[in-house]
């Protein structure tokens, strides 16, 4: 009796500690916005921008493709429902690159009468997100037989996900940053040489 | 004998216990079911520009809209600049004197990247056996219309007028420093 009981305890702790699911670590919270509306003077240059562009397509999980317990299971619910549901969606965001106009001083900026010479040190180029494409493009939708619609609010989460995928990729790649950068750094170089020469001078760009 | 059962009957429910907590802890370590499928980020385009921005500009807007008896009720982040193309700035010297013309502002809005950007709350019916969905292009042409709205109210609250103010300080001191000139700017 005294074993049974203490089996049977044994049994409900081991069952008990699966479902105990360890509680996951708090994300660093990002500063908060606490303002609904803001205007803020800025003196930045924009010398490139990239459109980069983000599809997800919506589809059943077919058997073929299903791996593990869960998507096998998944995918023959999805056989059973009566009708297709597909559908492909993009948008794109735009990558600037820039230079901080107010990290431009004086000093940067030099002119030698002699050798008829005007040199001027630019700030690094840095790159910054500049918003995304608010239309949302519907490439492709077929939705049929009693299949439930994409809706707003999925199409929201969609674009929610997409922008974290989005968002990750470009950080951990930096050719995405190198790109737009290296043609922002020619057009500014240009730029400048073509505004500020004048009665003779050469213009040297440089920078920080 | 009766213990003996008793003891089988114990170590069976102990296997099926143990059994059943790993077919579980497989069902969770198997991939979740994903019927979405992100195909990795492109480049569509990279342009070149010399845009000096001078505001920046930051808004969260609630909407509503309807289209018939169907009614969509959301938010959306927008952001974006105030810029002047120094492209197309026209430069003219009067005697020592360097005299700079900007072109209009241009007020670029966009729907920000931040996190919830664009959120709905609810979209509903007043017809009780209606279709409460709005369609991907009826939802792009209400956003369409909020940043409208939005550009609209900037325009109307100055801020071109400011961001201009700011470029000529800006232009003016960047020229006067290089070519030493008095510059004049407008």
């Amino acid at each position: 009796m005294r074993l049974l009981s203490t089996t049977f305890i044994l049994i409900i702790f081991t069952v008990l500690a699966s479902c105990v699911t360890p509680t996951p670590e708090t994300p660093s919270e990002p500063n908060s916005e606490l303002l609904l509306s803001r205007f803020e003077g800025i003196e930045k240059l924009a010398v490139a921008g990239m459109s980069i562009k983000k599809t997800a397509s919506i589809n059943d999980i077919s058997m073929s493709e299903a791996e593990g317990s869960r998507q096998i299971i998944a995918a023959v619910v999805d056989a059973l429902k009566i009708g297709d549901r597909k559908a492909v969606y993009s948008y794109d965001t735009y990558l600037n690159a820039y230079i901080d106009m107010s990290e431009l001083t004086a000093e940067d900026i030099t002119v030698d009468k002699e050798a008829r010479r005007i040199s001027v040190r630019l700030p690094a180029i840095k790159t910054e997100f500049s918003g995304r494409e608010a239309e949302f493009h519907e490439e492709h939708y077929r939705v049929t037989g009693l299949r439930s619609v994409i809706g707003p609010e999925e199409r929201a989460r969609l674009k929610e996900q997409m922008n974290t995928l989005l968002k990750q990729e470009v950080k951990s790649n930096p050719e995405f940053a190198a790109l737009v950068t290296e043609a922002g750094r020619r057009r500014a170089e240009s730029f400048f040489r073509q505004l500020l020469a004048s009665d003779g001078y050469e213009v040297e760009v440089s920078w920080k | 004998m009766r213990k003996l059962y008793v003891v089988f009957a114990g170590i069976v429910i102990l296997i099926i216990g143990i059994a059943g907590y790993m077919m579980w802890q497989r069902w969770q370590a198997s991939p979740a079911p994903e019927r979405v499928r992100y195909a990795p980020a492109k480049i569509s385009d990279i342009r070149s520009m010399v845009e000096l921005q001078t505001v920046s500009v930051w808004q969260e807007i609630p909407f509503k809209a309807t289209i018939g008896s169907r009614h969509l009720v959301g938010r959306v982040s927008v952001e974006g600049t105030i810029g002047f193309d120094l492209e197309k700035i026209t430069l003219e010297e009067q005697g020592d004197t360097l005299h700079v013309t900007l072109p209009p502002a241009t007020l670029t809005l966009r729907e920000s990247t931040r996190p919830d950007a664009y959120v709905i709350y609810d979209s509903w019916n007043d017809k009780l056996l209606g279709p409460a969905v709005f369609s991907a292009a009826e939802e792009n042409l209400a956003k369409a219309h909020v940043l409208e709205s939005v550009r609209r109210n900037i325009e109307k609250r100055g801020e071109p007028a400011k961001a201009r103010k700011s470029a000529l300080e800006s232009v003016a001191r960047l020229l006067s420093n290089a070519t030493g000139r008095p510059v004049m700017c407008k």
